[in-house]
């Protein structure tokens, strides 16, 4: 149902090399942090974007074409609603365009629980209402065969995420694709049939086994992190079980242990032992070249994983 | 074919700041109708569409309606919803230029002739006939500024603010540069001095060439 062709792209920060894959039906996810190019994948395969090189195709079309944008679903952070109308009647029209005749206009907002939102202005929606219209929408609609969501479980209305699962399966049961993108590997493992690692924008070979990844690795796991004092958090983890070796320099920290599992839970105990505010947190293996990680001047940083493991 | 115009339709109905700036423009113009009554100068109606009219009104007014229904963002921003869904670009854009240049031949025309009937002096043609004319130039002026204003929109969200100083500055004269913007031609076809020495038809007919390239340069394709 996708297939990916030598396809290139770049939208800043991100950049995608090389990509070749295919999906057919089911639940795909691609795990990768935010700047990995997660995003820009799902913008090029829902029509938005246009590759540098390679060929895309979704449905065996191009998916900038009109006749299958309209059996794409695209589900991104900050999805395009029309702001003038009431969500009832973005709905109806939606249903309009891409030819679907089938159900009922709120149909996906009683799927997801958010019925209650049907005679909201878009405008007056939040982010995460938004969201969850836009999914609500892709899900309930007949035409759609290929639904694309990036980071389903951040910034969704919380009655629809309580859904989201079942839905989502009960969408892909019926020969449909859903591939989405996240940077978490609990809400991958939660949703997907098959998890894909993304790092700076190549994707594996093959799909990833997580209940593997939290196994040790033959030479262990590093964990990066950039925080402030950084001189007590070596200190309360150096004393920690699981814990192998602790280097830090200034701002960042580097914890090598043996299993994943124990290695993160270390860390979270010393975080919370210490007060330690974490500005960005990264597993690799020992043996996989590191990536830069974001300094404390702001730029690029971001929390979410460390909030996750805390 | 309906359902690419809805969006903007229905954006402009519910766009309360472009139908208060509708009302101050309309109530400007109708103020100077009233005071050419009041005063009763000869030539009213020229002197109130020659004057305010074409030279502020009708543009101000096509521009505030062509932002309604586009949204405030570019037209690019505008039509990706629909996009999204799996509507083609041309035809959604030209949903939007159909939307925008509709509403300001209706503003255009109904409020030029309004204003002819209002300010109409005792030196000026039959009130009906000047009235028609005017309602006449003023929607084809409205279609050309709506097309114009669309296009430009294109570039940006100040694209048509850009185009509205442009427009101003290059229809004050009379010379070649002023062929390339409707206000000149709007100035003609109601009496005014002609950009080049024109014809009033041959300003129609570059009217509706203006709103013909403007649509065509709103619905061309984008480059990558």
């Amino acid at each position: 149902m996708i297939a990916l062709a030598g396809v290139a792209a770049r939208r800043s920060p991100m950049t995608l090399s090389n990509l070749c894959a295919s999906w057919g039906p089911g639940i795909h996810a691609i795990l990768g942090a935010s700047t990995d190019g997660g995003s820009l994948l799902l913008s090029l395969l829902a029509g938005a974007e246009r590759p540098a090189r390679g060929q895309i195709r979704v449905l065996d079309g191009d998916p900038r074409g009109a006749s299958v944008r309209s059996q794409i679903g695209y589900v991104p952070m900050f999805p395009a609603l029309l702001e003038a109308l009431r969500v009832d009647d973005f709905l109806g029209l939606a249903r309009r365009v891409r030819g679907d005749r089938r159900g009922h206009d709120t149909d996906g907002l009683r799927q997801l629980g958010i019925e209650t939102l049907a005679s909201r202005r878009i405008r007056s929606l939040t982010r995460s209402e938004a969201r969850a219209v836009a999914l609500a929408e892709a899900i309930s609609s007949g035409r759609v065969r290929v639904l694309l969501v990036e980071e389903p479980f951040i910034g969704l209305e919380p009655r629809a995420a309580h859904r989201l699962v079942e839905s989502l399966r009960e969408f892909a049961s019926s020969g449909r694709a859903v591939l989405i993108a996240t940077s978490s590997s609990r809400d991958a493992d939660a949703l997907a049939d098959d998890v894909w690692s993304m790092r700076r924008g190549c994707i594996g070979d093959s799909p990833m086994a997580l209940s593997i990844m939290a196994d040790a690795p033959s030479d262990g796991v590093a964990l990066l992190a950039v925080a402030r004092d950084c001189r007590m958090l070596a200190a309360a983890l150096a004393s920690q079980d699981g814990v192998q070796a602790v280097t830090f320099d200034g701002t960042s920290l580097q914890v090598r242990g043996r299993e994943v599992v124990a290695l993160a839970e270390a860390f979270g105990r010393a975080v919370v032992a210490t007060g330690a505010a974490v500005v960005d947190l990264r597993i690799e293996g020992v043996g996989e070249s590191p990536l830069p990680m974001p300094r404390l001047d702001g730029t690029g940083a971001s929390s979410h994983k460390s909030g996750e493991l805390a | 074919m309906i359902a690419v115009v809805i969006p903007p339709l229905v954006r402009l109905a519910r766009a309360r700041r472009t139908w208060v700036w509708c009302l101050v423009w309309a109530s400007v113009a109708l103020l100077f109708a009233v005071r050419a009554r009041h005063l009763g100068l000869g030539h009213g109606s020229d002197d109130v569409l020659l004057g305010v009219y074409a030279m502020l009104v009708l543009p101000f007014i096509s521009y505030v309606c062509v932002r309604g229904a586009v949204g405030p963002g570019s037209l690019a921003r505008s039509i990706r919803p629909l996009v999204s869904l799996g509507a083609t670009r041309w035809k959604t854009s030209v949903g939007t230029v159909a939307v925008a240049a509709t509403v300001c031949a209706v503003a255009g025309g109904s409020l030029g002739a309004i204003l002819a009937w209002v300010a109409h002096g005792s030196g000026d043609p039959p009130v009906l006939r000047d009235a028609l004319l005017t309602a006449y130039a003023g929607a084809l002026g409205g279609v050309a500024y709506g097309c114009v204003f669309v296009a430009a929109s294109r570039l940006g969200g100040w694209g048509a603010a850009f185009w509205l100083i442009v427009d101003w500055l290059l229809g004050a004269a009379s010379g070649a540069q002023s062929l390339a913007v409707p206000r000149a031609h709007v100035r003609n076809l109601l009496g005014g001095m002609a950009p080049m020495g024109i014809a009033e038809r041959t300003s129609a007919l570059w009217l509706l060439a203006i709103a013909a390239i403007a649509t065509g340069f709103a619905v061309a394709p984008r480059k990558a």
